[in-house]
């Protein structure tokens, strides 16, 4: 054999091998997602966006048996979802380890929209540090690929030339763009859904952009920029505070608010159902309010 | 590592050669160019809505013209197969595409946008078990004039033929089992035999 043939034979045999750790997962009207095998005892993450609004879902084991599962959590900001099978099956995929993904490194993408296993191969194309999605969850690595996401494949894995997962594919988070939600966020997504059904995120209720604070003001603090607030919603956290229109947010619980990602990261953090100290900007003179920081409702309709 | 890359562009060019070596153009008055395969001495396997008229003429790989009679067409698969002087060319080497499995690496030859020869290189998606079709689906991008043209495995053996693409990124293709079948009902398997014996 020569070495694209056994190039080609590898790719064949770690798509066969790694097929063992996909399953179908048939959450919505159309045509089927995929889903990773995640622990021995039946649990299956897929991605939230291709399971409609319902609590229990058919999977497609590899084997070619199929069983129920319940949706026992999901989190639209990661576009992450957790299902318990009935019957336990597949084989649990080894994971890639922080640090051993590498730009450039072969990629296949994985997926089982019908009975059998499909693949598209790439390259892993960027992989960065943390970052925020569209809808504010928290991402440990930007990672993206130049695979073809084929129908179906979302919410199957981007395995490496090892046969690793290195994330989870899911064409919805952003539109276009092959992304993978990196296994150290699956793992800690998952587990805070298998936990408490939900990702906790902090409401404030307002509508804010950052705006250039008083010179005077940012020699004394060291801090140039604070948050406009644009709008107000009615019977919001921030409302029952006081806050208003035209104020500037300058600290949540002694955290500094310079930019959109410090106030999503704020409200990411522990501070929700007690007391919170808001520092704001009113007219030229620093008060400080007390919020009480509320739950981020879950969006109302499902994105497809 | 860079010997394995080195090792991997060596054989992809060897490929890449032998799957061109059996290339044609197909040329209709007033239709345009698609592609072929030369699958047996004198046989020309190509798509049904490439072979639109009777008579073609159809270049080989040295860049030899020959005429060529359609011998039999089916819409349903999109297949037909045409006639020329059977000293001409050198015919594929056919592989079996019922041992094609995902993640297979690929390349399609053909005269895409009328590049004659043109290759691109993808894997296997899924060989047939996909939505109801027996086609093969490929990571690969097919464009016009790829049509009738050859898929081929890394062993540069013929396993399908270009039909169509699926959306910007995926091709579609014939397999060369699929191929088979049609030409042995259509009584033109022995034919195929008895030009390559």
């Amino acid at each position: 054999m020569n070495a694209l043939e056994q190039l080609s034979d590898s790719l064949a045999a770690a798509v066969q091998s790694a097929g063992e750790g996909v399953v179908r997962v048939e959450g919505r009207r159309r045509i089927p997602s995929s889903g990773i095998v995640w622990s021995a005892d039946g649990l299956v993450v897929t991605a939230h966006h291709t399971i409609d609004r319902r609590s229990e879902v058919q999977v497609g084991l590899p084997d070619g048996k199929a069983t129920a599962a319940k949706v026992i959590g999901r989190d639209p900001a990661t576009d992450l979802a957790v299902l318990r099978l009935s019957t336990a099956g597949g084989r649990v995929l080894k994971r890639i380890d922080e640090g051993q993904a590498k730009v450039g490194h072969l990629a296949l993408a994985l997926g089982r929209p019908g009975a059998s296993i499909q693949s598209t191969l790439g390259v892993v194309s960027a992989l960065e540090g943390g970052w925020r999605s569209p809808l504010g969850g928290h991402i440990e690595h930007y990672l993206q690929s130049d695979v073809v996401m084929y129908p179906g494949f979302s919410g199957g894995p981007l395995i490496d030339a090892w046969g690793r997962v290195v994330g989870m594919n899911t064409s919805a988070l952003l539109r276009g763009i092959a992304l993978a939600i990196p296994v150290a966020t699956i793992e800690r997504v998952s587990q805070a859904l298998v936990e408490h059904g939900r990702i906790r995120r902090g409401f404030l209720g307002v509508g804010v952009q950052p705006a250039r604070l008083p010179q005077p003001m940012e020699d004394r603090s060291g801090q140039s920029t604070g948050l406009l607030v644009a709008s107000v919603e009615g019977g919001s956290p921030a409302e029952r505070a006081g806050v208003m229109l035209g104020d500037v947010l300058l600290t949540l619980g002694g955290e500094r608010l310079a930019g959109m990602e410090d106030l999503l990261a704020a409200l990411g953090g522990d501070v929700m159902d007690r007391a919170t100290p808001l520092e704001i900007l009113r007219g030229g003179t620093r008060t400080t309010l007390t919020v009480t920081v509320g739950e981020r409702p879950a969006p109302s309709e499902e994105e497809d | 590592m860079d010997d394995l890359l080195e090792a991997l562009s060596r054989d992809t060019a060897e490929v890449a050669g032998r799957a061109r070596a059996s290339l044609v153009t197909v040329l209709q008055h007033g239709v345009g160019a698609g592609s072929g395969v030369l699958w047996a001495p004198g046989l020309v396997v190509t798509n049904a809505h490439v072979a639109r008229r009777s008579r073609s003429v159809v270049t080989l790989a040295g860049g030899q013209e020959a005429t060529a009679r359609r011998l039999g067409r089916d819409f349903q698969h999109d297949l037909a197969v045409l006639e020329i002087d059977p000293a001409l060319g050198s015919p594929a080497a056919i592989g079996d595409s019922g041992e094609l499995r995902p993640g297979e690496w690929v390349y399609a030859v053909g005269n895409p946008w009328g590049v004659p020869g043109a290759l691109t290189a993808g894997v296997v998606i899924a060989n047939g078990g996909g939505v109801g079709t027996e086609l093969l689906e490929l990571d690969l991008h097919l464009r016009p004039g790829h049509s009738g043209g050859a898929v081929v495995n890394a062993r540069g053996e013929v396993v399908g033929i270009n039909t169509m693409m699926n959306g910007p990124d995926v091709g579609l293709a014939i397999p060369s089992a699929v191929v088979r079948r049609y030409l042995s009902q259509a009584g033109l398997g022995k034919a195929a035999f008895r030009r390559a014996a």
